[in-house]
């Protein structure tokens, strides 16, 4: 048996499958197409619904995976094959010639600056050129170039070579070739990906034939700072700053004509997003986004598409662009448009961004082919709901858009989801810490400083503005310092050796380097310290590159007295530096689940199945929760065997102890070292992780006459009536009318259900499938079918299901009159009041959260948001995890979710806490916050700020107290602390203030 | 009064004074307080021997109450530092504390630092006329040893309050919006009532039920009209009083330049900081290791400068305790009466703080759970001040 696993696909999917196989101490190969692992993403510039920076939260994900001990990136690669079985699997992987030496490679990027041939930068869409030698973007892992042999000069007429010249490590090699790789791994993901649409198949708006229609992926790039124009908004004619912008949602989405029916379920978001970053970029621009349904189904997205229309002027219009004419001498766009009350309108506009959607990409379907998995009619891959990270070939799971449109966070979740479904195939994991045998550690205590200083050149790309031997020179004679030298690449194996033969022979005790960025190459030095004997925070590390030789290029005498500046600055901090050690707790390999109903239930038999003890509390009396009463899916699938066979699992797997009619009493501990009091029994349960999985319950309508008259019905209760006896009184029914949005995106409420839609068109069909005749009316807001749901939507309508727009300031009016019960609603189409009575009416009520979160919330000291379900640590990249470690949420706990959601996440959740679990024990960070007890007055003011939970109060001694293990020295509780009685490790007051001095 | 929801609607009654001796009548609710066990000592202003000032005393034995004056027109001592050490570990039984309103407001702001605890404690806050620095008083008595301490009333009933001829209150007092208490478990009322006649009780929250009980008083809603009319009087002069103190001062200080002259006389004796009820610190971090220099840094930075002041961390220190408690500050002006260099610290405080306090919407003193701005964040908070817009 392997117990290692495969990746296919570097996108944000397959970057969080990889790490968290990693964590589970899953050897893991990542395996990726292109020559840098951050896929889509990475060319985002903001993200919504909190508008993060794309990749300042991507990056840091990047760093991780690519310095991973348990994860090795396979870039500018493809799979070939897979054959074998589950747990005994061998992949064939191409790798394809970068014609760039990888080992020897430092990424130090001259043969970029030098190589003359330029091409258009694929990485900004072409709107920029790169060079033909070049590193895909600036934080690439790996930081290696890769050379486009179609337009290499020497690969085209055998001359230039200039690359090979500069390379100071004689890392090009022209001649590489095609490598298959034959690996053997136990279980494989698929994170392959989406494609975007190609808005030249719509030549009807106008894309690449006037040059101020762009696409949303282009306009990400302009709108970034990192691309083609830095940031500043303007249009490709004639580098002026737009005015108009109009944004056109489902191109090549909802379109069966375009070849895809789906929908793709993130452009909506995108372009508010957009409409808002461009509102923050240009003030005065006015944005209309063109709409066909405003699909704002996630957590916080309806306030963040009101916050785009009310703060930031955006227009949203309902209606279809009919065509797009542009002026040949101004380039401004003509757009003639139809709006929802058939009016058409013509309108001048400077830009047009066309929201491009998503489908199935070339290679993830070549992917699926060469791994025979099944994917549907339009390419992507076949899942069911209950099993939404399964492929149909045992042992191969899927993560990411591969199997349907979705955006970051579902993403993230169903890759934690796959990870932990590769991981449980694999059995009982053991994360063990990759230990090396370092050489005892010298103890420097009562020995001065002995400071080492290595000044890199970064080949010619620091020395060719810093005066790198001026430097040397200068530094050699500060006070400490007793050795001086400069490294051609300090980071190079070879320097490694140089930098150990200094500490030995000189007895050098603090290192410096002067080199580059830390964030990348800090731990690399921090190794040759240990490896040294020299505890690894004796260390800093001085920043010329970006800081020197970049930014001061033309002034190389200021760069170089900055570079001797900011190393002087180093040589102090190191001085003042101690040795720090890292703490570390033991870990209870114990998980409590709170909550039994489906997402409860998924999380508890994955955890079970990696051979972890599961304490699963549900406070009724059967597991199952809101499954109960969802009797099938909108695919049609059943759920009650599956509910039967879950509950029978869950019951007779010994790994797993039920506590029923069981509620949380106490909770105290902290991540590894949790202890719960339940009631009953009133016994305590230690448990190193903790699973919300409380769920919600479905609102009770209080309008519409629901509870008053007997015809009024929730959702819930017509898919109990339909999947029940009471079948034949539906089938005489003549007039059914549904309304959407009950008790959900009003005031009160302000956020979108997310279920209602598909769960109204479900029981539409339903109800037509059991009797076509009667006359069914869905009187909606916004259909929200996202993703692969809107062929559904589809076909409700072809059925005859009759859909009416109503606005949320003129709501359905709902009455008794002599007919019975009367339903008023205006069609805005028609324009009139439409009067129907209907013998049935159902009301789509919204999902609420459980009333109890607010406890759990106590206990757990984690926040809800404002709708009070649980908030997670991130709303993209941290979907399942909290700020406080060893804390995770699923299902509707974390918000309104279909069941397919529910599991991924609840897998997801199961495989964020196996992370934990399958270590013995936790290392904390070294740099963390110490409290001077003697000046602590126990204020709690710390207390308060610390997010990590890591701050108690002795009330005894009337002090604060950290727990070091979970301290993450993020510095806020020493920032607050009015006593200066905390200081950060690392960062004490004192050597700060030494080295503000020195500099 | 702006900014005062929350504090509590109290209910009152009167007790008559009798033989026009208002201080008898107030120490003889006091003694009722101790001999009904309502309370087990009293934290209270007693005369000091040579009769020439005040000191907060604690009594346990109710015979000591003689010489107690819970109106006494000085504060040697902001008395929320008193309660920090008396509160600073558990204990049994009740005590009564009897605070000026600057020093009640200074006690609530130290409960939300844990610096003191109320859960023992039974505040009886007494309307404040102002008081006298406390050489001014004992010049006072020297000149005229029959002085009155009910002297000091005059004019609280239709709020014409002037300072004793030739003297002046202390200047913090000037300019003080709060002569009344706010939150006090118990209120003593003297402002817009005839003290030779009556007093005014007022209890509120906690403590309503059983005082109302022990002393069968009948508690009625709210204050008298006459009382909100000669507190609104008060408070209406000494704002405009402050109004202008602190115009003048800006005018001072409205440049860097004059707002180190103004400091440049500080002899960074740490008076003001080791009288302040707000600095809590056990060890100020300007007595630490931190300001704590090397021989060389001395002579290293009067090299780069030409000439360095000595000692130095004086202008630094103002600005680190501004900045550590200016939104928690009183205005008690124990810093002005502390200081030998006559510094307007005071009043400068007074100025940042109310600014500061105003951006937050924070009253200091106000209720016990409001969050303090140092120790609350807010992602969304200071958006125009930080530049953003």
């Amino acid at each position: 048996m392997h117990k290692k696993a495969m990746v296919i696909g570097g996108g944000i999917a397959g970057i969080q499958a990889a790490l968290d196989l990693g964590e589970m101490g899953v050897e893991t190969y990542l395996v990726e197409k292109g020559p840098s692992v951050g896929g889509r993403m990475a060319q985002l510039d903001k993200t919504f619904p909190t508008n993060d920076c794309a990749m300042c939260i991507l990056s840091p994900k990047l760093v991780e995976v690519g310095s991973h001990p348990y994860v090795t990136i396979v870039s500018n690669a493809e799979v070939l094959s897979l054959e074998g079985s589950p747990c005994n699997f061998r992949v064939k992987v191409l790798k394809k010639p970068r014609y760039v030496d990888e080992d020897k490679c430092t990424g130090c990027g001259i043969c970029m600056s030098k190589c003359p041939i330029k091409i258009p930068d694929p990485y900004n869409k072409g709107l920029s050129q790169t060079k033909c030698i070049r590193i895909p973007f600036p934080q690439a892992v790996p930081a290696i170039p890769i050379m486009d042999k179609e337009t290499c000069r020497y690969h085209l007429t055998g001359k230039c070579r200039v690359c090979e010249k500069f390379c100071e490590v004689k890392a090009i090699d022209f001649e590489q070739k095609e490598q298959v790789l034959e690996l053997e791994v136990g279980s494989v993901i698929l994170a392959c990906g989406s494609q975007e649409f190609n808005a030249s198949l719509k030549n009807e708006y106008g894309y690449k034939l006037f040059p101020n229609v762009v696409t949303s992926i282009e306009f990400e790039r302009i709108l970034s700072a990192s691309g083609p124009t830095s940031g500043h908004v303007v249009r490709p004619s004639d580098g002026k700053e737009p005015k108009r912008i109009a944004i056109l949602q489902c191109v090549g989405s909802r379109e069966t004509q375009a070849g895809n029916e789906h929908c793709s379920a993130i452009c909506c978001m995108q372009a508010a997003k957009d409409a808002i970053i461009t509102q923050e970029h240009l003030p005065e621009v006015q944005t209309a986004i063109f709409y066909m349904d405003v699909r704002a189904y996630g957590k916080g997205f309806d306030r963040f598409v009101d916050m785009a229309k009310e703060q930031h002027k955006t227009r949203f219009i309902c209606g279809r662009i009919a065509s797009v004419e542009s002026n040949p001498h101004t380039d401004t766009l003509l757009i003639q448009y139809i709006t929802q009350e058939g009016i058409i309108n013509r309108e001048e506009f400077d830009l047009l961004v066309l929201s491009v959607g998503l489908e199935p990409s070339e290679s993830s379907m070549d992917a699926a082919r060469r791994l025979v998995v099944f994917m549907d009619t339009r390419g992507f891959l076949e899942t069911n709901t209950f099993r939404p990270v399964n492929t149909t070939r045992p042992g191969v799971f899927s993560c990411g858009s591969i199997s349907g449109p979705k955006d970051i966070p579902e993403s993230v979740m169903e890759a934690s989801g796959a990870a932990s479904a590769a991981a449980a195939l694999l059995g009982e994991l053991q994360s063990k810490e990759i230990r090396f045998e370092y050489p005892q550690e010298l103890d420097i205590r009562g020995i001065p400083p002995r400071v080492g200083v290595f000044i890199c050149r970064c080949g010619i790309n620091i020395a060719s503005t810093v005066d790198v031997p001026q430097v040397v020179e200068y530094v050699s004679r500060l006070p400490g310092v007793k050795h001086a030298q400069e490294l051609l690449f300090a980071c190079a194996q070879d320097s490694q050796k140089i930098i150990k033969a200094a500490i030995e022979e000189k007895g050098l005790n603090r290192i410096v380097v002067s080199a580059c960025t830390p964030r990348t190459h800090e731990p690399m030095f921090q190794k040759t310290l240990k490896e040294s004997g020299v505890n690894p925070y004796l260390f800093e590390f001085a920043n010329i590159r970006e800081q020197c030789s970049w930014v001061h290029q033309k002034e190389p005498e200021k760069a170089t007295e900055k570079a001797k500046d900011l190393t002087r600055n180093s040589i102090v901090k190191v001085v003042f530096a101690e040795p720090l050690y890292k703490e570390t707790l033991d870990v209870k390999k114990e998980a409590l689940i709170i909550g039994g109903g489906l997402a409860g239930m998924t999380a508890a038999l994955d955890l079970a199945e990696q051979n972890f003890q599961v304490h699963l509390v549900e406070k009724e009396k059967e597991l199952g929760g809101n499954l109960r009463h969802v009797h099938t899916t909108l695919k049609g699938e059943e759920s009650a065997p599956i509910l039967k066979a879950l509950d029978e699992e869950v019951n007779k797997n010994p790994r797993i102890k039920l506590y029923m009619n069981a509620r949380i009493r106490e909770i105290s501990g902290y991540i590894g070292n949790f202890k719960t009091v339940l009631d009953p029994p009133l016994s305590e349960i230690e448990h190193g992780v903790v699973i919300i999985a409380s769920g919600g319950e479905e609102y009770q309508p209080k309008e519409y006459l629901y509870g008053e008259d007997d015809r009024v019905v929730t959702q819930r209760e017509l898919e109990d009536m339909l999947n029940g006896s009471d079948k034949s009184k539906l089938s005489s029914l003549a007039t059914v009318v549904m309304i959407q949005c009950v008790g959900s995106r009003d005031d009160e409420r302000t956020y979108c259900s997310r279920v209602c839609c598909s769960n109204a068109i479900k029981n539409a069909i339903k109800l037509k499938e059991l009797n076509p005749r009667p006359a069914v009316y869905v009187l909606f807001r916004d259909i929200r079918t996202y993703g692969l749901k809107e062929s559904f939507y589809r076909s409700a309508r072809e059925k005859g299901i009759i859909f009416i727009r109503y606005d949320k300031e003129e709501k359905p009016d709902v009455h008794k009159n002599s007919n019975g019960l009367a339903v008023d609603v205006r069609d805005k189409i028609l324009n009139k009041t439409l009067a129907i009575n209907p013998d049935l009416l159902v009301l789509s009520a919204g999902i609420i959260p459980n009333p109890e979160n607010k406890l759990l919330s106590q206990f757990l000291k984690v926040p809800l948001d404002p709708d009070g379900f649980f908030l997670e640590a991130h709303v993209k990249l941290r979907p399942v995890d909290f700020a406080t470690d060893g804390v995770f949420v699923c299902g509707l706990a974390h918000y309104p979710k279909d069941i397919g959601e529910t599991i991924a996440q609840a897998r997801a959740a199961a495989g964020r806490a196996a992370t934990v679990l399958s270590k013995d024990t936790i290392e904390a960070e070294g740099k963390v916050s110490y409290i001077r007890e003697e000046r602590c007055n126990g204020c709690g003011a710390c207390v308060e700020v610390c997010v990590y939970n890591a701050i108690e109060l002795d009330t005894e001694k009337r002090i604060a107290t950290i727990n070091e293990a979970l301290c993450k020295g993020c510095g806020a509780c020493a920032a607050t602390c009015l006593a200066s009685a905390i200081d950060l490790k690392g960062f004490r007051n004192e050597q700060i203030l030494e080295a503000l001095e020195a500099i | 009064m702006d900014g005062l929801d929350g504090v509590q609607r109290m209910k009152s009654t009167i007790i008559k004074v009798e033989n026009k001796d208002t201080l008898r009548s107030l120490r003889k609710f006091l003694g009722r307080l101790m001999e009904s066990k309502f309370v087990e000592a009293l934290l209270v202003p007693k005369l000091l021997p040579g009769g020439d000032g005040f000191v907060q005393s604690l009594i346990k034995d109710s015979r000591m109450l003689e010489d107690a004056n819970p109106i006494a027109p000085t504060m040697a001592v902001q008395s929320a530092r008193i309660l920090s050490e008396l509160t600073s570990s558990p204990f049994d039984g009740r005590i009564g504390v009897v605070l000026k309103p600057c020093e009640l407001r200074a006690a609530v702001e130290m409960v939300k630092f844990l610096q003191v605890n109320l859960d023992n404690v039974v505040t009886i806050g007494v309307d404040c006329p102002g008081t006298y620095e406390v050489g001014d008083y004992a010049e006072m008595v020297k000149k005229d040893r029959e002085l009155s301490p009910q002297a000091f009333l005059e004019g609280a009933s239709e709020g014409e309050i002037r300072p004793r001829q030739g003297y002046n209150f202390r200047e913090c007092c000037q300019i003080c919006e709060y002569p009344v208490p706010l939150n006090g478990d118990i209120t003593i009322g003297l402002l817009g009532l005839d003290h030779s006649k009556e007093i005014l009780l007022m209890a509120g929250g906690r403590f309503e039920k059983e005082l109302a009980q022990k002393f069968s008083l009948e508690l009625k809603e709210g204050n008298s009209a006459n009382r909100e009319k000669v507190i609104e009087k008060v408070t209406h002069k000494r704002r405009e009083q402050r109004v202008k103190v602190i115009d003048e001062l800006k005018e001072r200080v409205n440049i860097i330049e004059k707002f180190m002259q103004t400091l440049s006389t500080c002899i960074r004796c740490h008076n003001c900081m080791n009288v302040c009820p707000i600095c809590y610190c056990k060890e100020c971090v300007f007595k630490s290791l931190v300001f704590e220099h090397r021989s060389e840094q001395f002579l290293n930075w009067a090299d780069r400068r030409g000439a360095i002041r000595m000692p130095g961390d004086t202008l630094i220190f103002h600005l680190t305790r501004m900045s550590h408690m200016a939104t928690s500050c009183v205005g008690c002006g124990m810093c002005d009466s502390a200081c030998p260099s006559d510094l307007p610290i005071s009043s400068l405080f007074g100025l940042i703080g109310s600014e500061l306090q105003e951006m937050f919407e924070y009253v200091p003193g106000r209720d016990a759970a409001e969050e303090p701005p140092v120790s609350v964040f807010k992602e969304d908070e200071l958006q125009a001040e930080a530049g953003s817009e």
